[in-house]
């Protein structure tokens, strides 16, 4: 590694310098994160597409971060509130785990269904399994979104409702609260 | 640290570069040895997009009959066609880098790669998909590599060797620092995504195998396993280029085959910089063979 900075700084290496540069910037962003809260927050607003800009949640879109976090969603065909959910989930805790069947394959309109997502708890409404399944049922739904890191966690809540039989609207709502 | 330079003659070809450059001259004998690394990440790249399209293809089809209207992003991307463009267009572009001698071309190729990579990582289709963020890093080697393709030979595999690791150890990083969190030394988190109900063999099998107790302490073993050894690969960049590749190969397609064969299109291209890393030059090669 000496080598390697010995040598872009003695041929003026611009190229090399640059890509040192990001890499290291991009180190240093994600190792600040066990650290500093404010660095948490950010990181858990990203997975929720809730940074105050785009270009503000674009620029970190690169920073690797697979697998991070611990993200649940709660679907519901109503809105909720967190006393309604911890209900729904003491219910689902009772009963035994429906094996090969995801929460975000919605069969149930009854009840609250709920899955830990790996990163980006908001793929649950935007990505292309889910949306098969919103375009059959045509009817609203609830996404209530949870991502936890250690002592801090970013709660939020959407609502998805048929436009037309082709477009689908998303809603931003107040997260739960006790 | 880095590969120790040969006391021996430099064989013919490193000669005649050595003279075609100070000439001010690219000749073909440099081409023919530094592009053979760029065309193998090259085409890591294009295995890494194309190994999902089965997956991708109904996932367009549901984007086409569905629409969802969000404010957060800017219309153009949440376009269909714009998604289908930024995904298509690494793909021939990397095809034509495969074959094509054209430094300019090559340099072309390697920044609209990268300008892919990065719609790709932000448009509303694709954000949360990690295949695009390490085929962005592994593009923003290759548009380094261009920029480089007139050095020496040796030296510059020296240092695409050494940023090889690099982004290799910032992506296990990346992984790493998010799973320090009380949900992933427990096994909780990977007991939900993958133990409880991933069809996959490894899983079918422990389900098959285990009573649900072992099955849940297996999990946090497993899950305990992959923090521990992504937080020690996040250190391979201190090891020499050849041991790091060589521990990056045998993690990656560990990763792989335990858990989810899809992970390879966020693998392939990563198993391009690590053979980099472990690549002997061809004309060390041939004056260890005389």
């Amino acid at each position: 590694m000496k080598t390697l900075i010995k040598s872009i700084w003695f041929s003026r290496d611009l190229a090399s310098a640059t890509l040192l540069s990001l890499i290291i910037l991009a180190a240093f962003w994600i190792l600040l994160l066990p650290l500093n809260q404010t660095v948490q927050k950010t990181f858990l607003a990203r997975f929720h597409l809730a940074s105050s800009s785009f270009p503000i949640w674009a620029v970190q879109q690169p920073i690797p971060s697979m697998y991070n976090f611990e993200n649940r969603v709660w679907i519901s065909p109503v809105p909720i509130t967190q006393s309604e959910l911890n209900q729904a989930l003491s219910k689902s805790n009772n009963s035994n785990p429906r094996v090969g069947l995801p929460a975000t394959s919605l069969t149930d309109l009854e009840t609250v269904e709920t899955e830990q997502i790996n990163h980006f708890p908001t793929r649950a409404f935007t990505f292309g399994k889910t949306r098969w399944i919103l375009k059959q049922q045509s009817e609203t739904r609830y996404y209530y979104l949870n991502s936890r890191y250690r002592d801090v966690e970013h709660n939020s809540a959407f609502r998805l409702s048929p436009i037309s039989d082709r477009q689908f609207g998303v809603t931003r709502l107040e997260p739960l609260s006790d | 640290m880095t590969n120790q330079p040969t006391t021996q003659e430099p064989s013919r070809s490193v000669r005649n570069f050595q003279n075609g450059h100070d000439n001010g001259d690219l000749g073909s004998d440099h081409l023919s040895l530094v592009l053979p690394i760029y065309r193998v990440v090259t085409l890591t790249i294009i295995a890494s997009m194309i190994w999902k399209y089965a997956y991708f293809i109904p996932i367009f089809q549901s984007y086409a009959q569905l629409e969802i209207t969000d404010s957060f992003f800017p219309p153009f991307l949440t376009s269909l066609y714009v998604l289908a463009g930024l995904y298509l267009a690494p793909i021939a572009f990397g095809i034509i880098a495969l074959f094509t001698r054209s430094i300019t071309l090559l340099r072309a190729q390697a920044l609209t790669t990268l300008t892919c990579m990065f719609g790709l990582c932000i448009h509303q289709g694709s954000y949360n998909d990690v295949t695009f963020v390490t085929c962005l890093w592994v593009s923003l080697w290759c548009v380094w590599y261009t920029l480089k393709i007139n050095e020496p030979p040796e030296e510059l595999l020296k240092k695409s060797q050494r940023f090889s690791l690099l982004i290799i150890s910032l992506i296990f990083l990346g992984g790493a620092a998010g799973k320090w969190t009380p949900g992933y030394w427990s096994g909780e988190v990977i007991y939900e995504i993958y133990f409880s109900h991933r069809d996959f063999w490894f899983f079918n099998l422990l389900r098959n195998q285990l009573d649900s107790e072992s099955l849940r302490n297996v999990a946090t073993l497993y899950s305990r396993v992959i923090v521990l050894s992504e937080t020690a690969c996040a250190f391979l960049w201190l090891l020499k280029p050849k041991h790091g590749g060589m521990i990056a190969i045998a993690m990656l397609l560990g990763i792989t085959f335990l858990s989810n064969l899809l992970l390879f299109s966020v693998t392939f291209c990563l198993l391009g910089l690590a053979i980099v890393a472990i690549e002997t030059p061809r004309w060390k090669a041939t004056a260890t063979n005389r």
